[in-house]
């Protein structure tokens, strides 16, 4: 089992793009706190769905969406 | 590990409700819609209301609120769209097109309305002249959004108006209208306004729905919406350090901005005296729109900006 997973984060708006490394078993809830945002703002997609925030995190390509995207 | 859905064992997209029960994509809508319907029920958002009028700026909110005006109420309540082109240069024109592109999915009438063609300026020029208008550039665009949503809801003969400001709105402005001692504006952050005089009443059927919850529900209809920030929108300040700080608040505190919310508008605006309600009582003697003096904030604004003598100068 590897030691780390590496996950990669697009935040919208904006495009913040950032390379996390996650201890394995870190869940969705996990990686959002690593990005300082709160789980109440973003919703957190991988291949376009949503996940809840205790799914495990698996390596790959995540997208943060912001709830409070001002307009 | 797949979390699966609480109801049918599907994969589970969220956690919902006060249970925090996992619900697949299906199941989720279902959940979403019966919210909104509770909070039409609860606050009678559609009493008297045959033609709705529904303002849809293209971003998350408002197109939710149209998907489930749609989905709830079709055949009930008619449905027109508005759309309003700011004239926010890069922002503007697609939102439009992602309004657009919902009503036409929906097969929904609608309006777009253009305040440059309109009405002969745009937000970006009262940024710019934001020393000639007197007020910040947000005050001003929520003065013409809500003239021109009045207007339009006149002019189409619509019962009411329906906004999709949700539960992360209407907390944070009862927050700061309370910090701010602007009560007058506090209470008018309920879900539905009256008729008062010339204004439509205003509905906010996303009252009680977070911003989290809409943006999960477009996402799962698989609708176009627009999501960048407005150009204009203050990245710093009180308004965006409150709104993170509700989000926390909300984190470790399950449903404290609905809890808040609905206290404030079940048990301290009903206690607040109305205030004077000057606006709505008068005519503004340009346009005839309701004023609280003789000219209304919004024909005060395009003066302004249109026919100001400096304009030609600067």
């Amino acid at each position: 089992m590897p030691d780390t997973v590496r996950v990669r984060v697009r935040v919208i708006p904006g495009g913040r793009l950032e390379d996390l490394e996650l201890e394995p078993g870190s869940k969705v809830a996990d990686m959002v706190e690593r990005l300082g945002l709160a789980l109440s703002g973003v919703v957190v997609l991988r291949d376009g769905s949503p996940l809840p925030e205790d799914e495990v995190v698996e390596e790959g390509e995540y997208t943060v969406l912001l709830a409070a995207s001002g307009g | 590990m797949r979390l699966r859905c609480r109801i049918c064992g599907e994969r589970a997209v969220a956690r919902a409700g006060p249970g925090r029960r996992y619900l697949c994509a299906r199941h989720y809508l279902e959940h979403f819609e019966r919210r909104v319907a509770k909070t039409v029920e609860k606050y009678r958002l559609l009493r008297g209301v045959r033609r709705l009028l529904v303002a849809v700026s293209g971003g998350k909110d408002s197109v939710a609120l149209l998907h489930v005006l749609h989905r709830l109420y079709r055949g009930r309540v008619e449905l027109v769209g508005l759309t309003i082109d700011l004239g926010i240069e890069g922002y503007s024109t697609p939102q439009v097109e992602f309004a657009r592109r919902n009503f036409e999915a929906l097969g929904i009438d609608y309006r777009v309305v253009g305040l440059a063609e309109e009405y002969g300026f745009t937000i970006d020029l009262a940024s710019r002249r934001r020393r000639l208008v007197r007020r910040p550039t947000c005050s001003v665009c929520g003065i013409v959004k809500r003239y021109v949503m009045n207007r339009i809801a006149i002019e189409v003969g619509a019962d009411a108006i329906a906004t999709g400001h949700n539960l992360d709105d209407l907390s944070l402005f009862t927050l700061m209208s309370i910090a701010q001692g602007r009560i007058d504006d506090l209470v008018k952050l309920v879900p539905r306004t009256e008729k008062m005089g010339a204004l439509v009443p205003r509905i906010r059927p996303l009252a009680l729905v977070s911003g989290k919850e809409t943006l999960t529900y477009v996402v799962l209809l698989g609708a176009p919406f627009h999501h960048e920030n407005c150009p204009h929108a203050p990245s710093d300040g009180l308004r965006p350090e409150l709104s993170a700080m509700l989000e926390r608040l909300e984190d470790r505190n399950l449903e404290f901005r609905k809890m808040m919310y609905t206290n404030i508008v079940s048990n301290l605006i009903p206690r607040i005296s109305r205030p004077d309600d000057k606006a709505g009582t008068g005519t503004c003697t340009i346009c005839g729109m309701p004023a609280s003096g003789k000219i209304c904030s919004f024909c005060r604004i395009r003066m302004r900006l249109t026919e100001h003598p400096k304009i030609g100068v600067e």
